[in-house]
């Protein structure tokens, strides 16, 4: 028993030395990692309001093919860190898959050497959309993951002292343009209609061309628009349609048009980034004097003055009637139950 | 009536019967001697109220209805009774108050009548204050599930029209109204759970009723009544 209890005291402080190492392991490791914060505080013109910045960030093809500024903040740089290492891909906060030379979970983007601790904003083309990866991806929306690691000697070192994750996306394939677009006659509503189109669409566009003057024939004219070719510059927003919807109403008054005159009318269609694709077949619309009914009808009509009144009247009628009837429930149910 | 007025009101017809019980004909003789007996013989009915709908014409005095529109559109009315006079089990007396919505819509045509893309339409919303008697001598009486009810009053309808995003015009025609109804007691196929109703929610009767009715209203206005119309309905007294 004596000679047991100096090997036990022997095991026990090997045992506590193995504990409090691996307790100090453990505490470097969540102090070490996952203290980063990253923030997106803006895109170059980008209009917040209609693409919010949040995660996982969507990047278009125009932010990619314009190489648009990131404005970040990097938050809980360790002091002494010399490098921010930014690399895609799947488990980079690991050194096995940044230093393999046979996977390629890993794919080293580029580093920030200059900044301060441990917060640092970077903005004014220091990071652009490229940078991060994702643009040259042909599959529509595909997922990217950012690793942005804290270390002490710039790509090459295998262990780092805290990193943070950025979810992002990029969709970078523009949504195929709808079909069947038609147009039609008419002045302040004249509907153009089409077939949507499949894929991550959340919107059209229906773009018109120059005006053809009636003095010129009134024939419709292709007025600067191609089908199958982005909308030019000359074209005209006419009007948008959220979601699937499939048709919209033009006010060819408001689009400048005279009686008689005519305009090319095209559609494309925009995905969830906002990217636009090509023009659908052009149609066409044409501003006429439309008769509807009353004008079919012809003759003279009092159009009583009394109609705002008897508006309110009638709101007050519906109203007066539901709470009629609901009192006069109210009132039976009441009594209905007092005499059982 | 053409085909598809006659398919809704089959359709509606067998909807209430079917949530009202009708097909457990087993038990109708049964529910005939329960129904016999007053369900509740100190229950006042002093409210009625009125879900119709049908389809409504205006006749508007011109041929460019039918060529706009094409016809008749669904006119769905709700009318909400007092009655606070009655003569025992013979009848009721009172004053109600209602009001409907329809809406027509058709195609407008260039002033030489060729035909645009553009929409015209027009919108109606009759409202109307009556004098109402209900004969409930029948059911009251003689154990027969009928009630008949006869109508007078003025009519109001607001009218409005459009043509593409632009409105064309609005008014109001004023008029008489006069409607007479044959309304169908649902107590007679199935007096518990008629009886449930009054006990819970004060309800005394529902009825199916089929209503023959016209207006005058036009006026120096568009004229949007009709000398006979119909519509059909669910109603319930309480």
């Amino acid at each position: 028993m004596l000679r047991v209890v100096p090997n036990m005291a022997r095991h026990v402080s090997t045992a506590l030395a193995v504990l409090s190492g691996s307790l100090a392991l453990l505490t470097f490791a969540s102090v070490g990692h996952a203290q980063l914060t990253v923030t997106v505080n803006a895109v170059q013109d980008r209009d917040v309001s209609t693409r919010p910045l949040t995660s996982p960030y969507l990047f278009s093809k125009v932010e990619c093919d314009g190489a648009k500024e990131l404005d970040l903040t990097i938050a809980g740089i360790p002091t002494g860190s010399s490098v921010l290492d930014f690399w895609s891909g799947t488990g980079c906060d690991q050194v096995e898959p940044r230093t393999s030379t046979t996977s390629s979970a890993c794919t080293y983007l580029f580093s920030l050497t200059s900044f301060s601790t441990p917060s640092a904003q970077f903005w004014g083309g220091e990071v652009t959309v490229p940078d991060l990866g994702g643009c040259t991806t042909t599959a529509d929306n595909t997922s990217v993951n950012i690793y942005i690691l804290a270390a002490t000697s710039e790509h090459t070192s295998e262990t780092i002292t805290s990193f943070a994750q950025l979810a992002t996306a990029f969709d970078v394939v523009a949504p195929a343009p709808p079909t069947g677009v038609t147009g039609g006659s008419g002045s302040s509503a004249v509907p153009v209609s089409w077939t949507g189109t499949t894929g991550t669409v959340n919107g059209y566009r229906v773009y018109v061309g120059s005006v053809t003057s009636s003095a010129e024939g009134g024939a419709c004219s292709a007025g600067g628009l191609v089908a199958g070719e982005a909308p030019p510059a000359s074209a005209t927003l006419a009007a948008t349609a959220s979601g699937t919807a499939g048709s919209v109403n033009l006010n060819l008054a408001t689009l400048g048009l005279a009686i008689g005159d005519s305009v090319s009318v095209g559609v494309v269609a925009r995905d969830t980034a906002l990217n636009e694709g090509v023009l659908s077949n052009l149609s066409c619309v044409t501003r006429v004097e439309t008769c509807g009914y009353l004008c079919q009808r012809g003759g003279t009509i009092s159009t009583c003055s009394a109609v705002p009144g008897a508006r309110r009247a009638g709101g007050a009628v519906g109203a007066a009637l539901a709470g009629l009837m609901l009192v006069g429930l109210g009132m039976r149910v009441r009594r209905s139950r007092s005499v059982r | 009536m053409s085909r598809r007025w006659m398919g809704i009101v089959v359709a509606f017809v067998a909807l209430s019967a079917g949530a009202l019980g009708l097909p457990k004909v087993a038990a109708a003789q049964d529910a005939v001697a329960e129904w016999s007996e007053p369900t509740s013989p100190d229950s006042p009915e002093r409210f009625a109220l009125e879900l119709r709908f049908g389809p409504y014409t205006p006749d508007t005095q011109d041929t460019a209805f039918d060529k706009v529109f094409g016809g008749s559109s669904l006119l769905i009315a709700g009318e909400f009774d007092v009655a606070p006079f009655r003569i025992a089990d013979v009848l009721t007396l009172g004053i109600g108050g209602g009001i409907g919505y329809v809406s027509y819509s058709g195609v407008a045509s260039t002033l030489d009548g060729t035909t645009t893309s553009e929409k015209t339409s027009l919108t109606l919303a009759p409202m109307n204050v009556l004098a109402v008697v209900r004969v409930i001598a029948l059911p009251r009486l003689l154990s027969i599930p009928l009630v008949f009810t006869g109508k007078l009053g003025l009519d109001l309808v607001y009218w409005s029209s459009s043509t593409g995003s632009a409105q064309q015009g609005e008014g109001v025609s004023p008029g008489l109204r006069w409607a007479v109804q044959g309304a169908l007691e649902l107590d007679f196929f199935e007096p518990r759970a008629a009886r449930a109703l009054d006990d819970e929610w004060g309800i005394n009767h529902s009825f199916l009723f089929f209503e023959l009715y016209g207006s005058s209203a036009g006026g120096s206005s568009l004229p949007v009544g009709t000398p006979l119309g119909w519509a059909t309905g669910l109603g319930f007294n309480f």
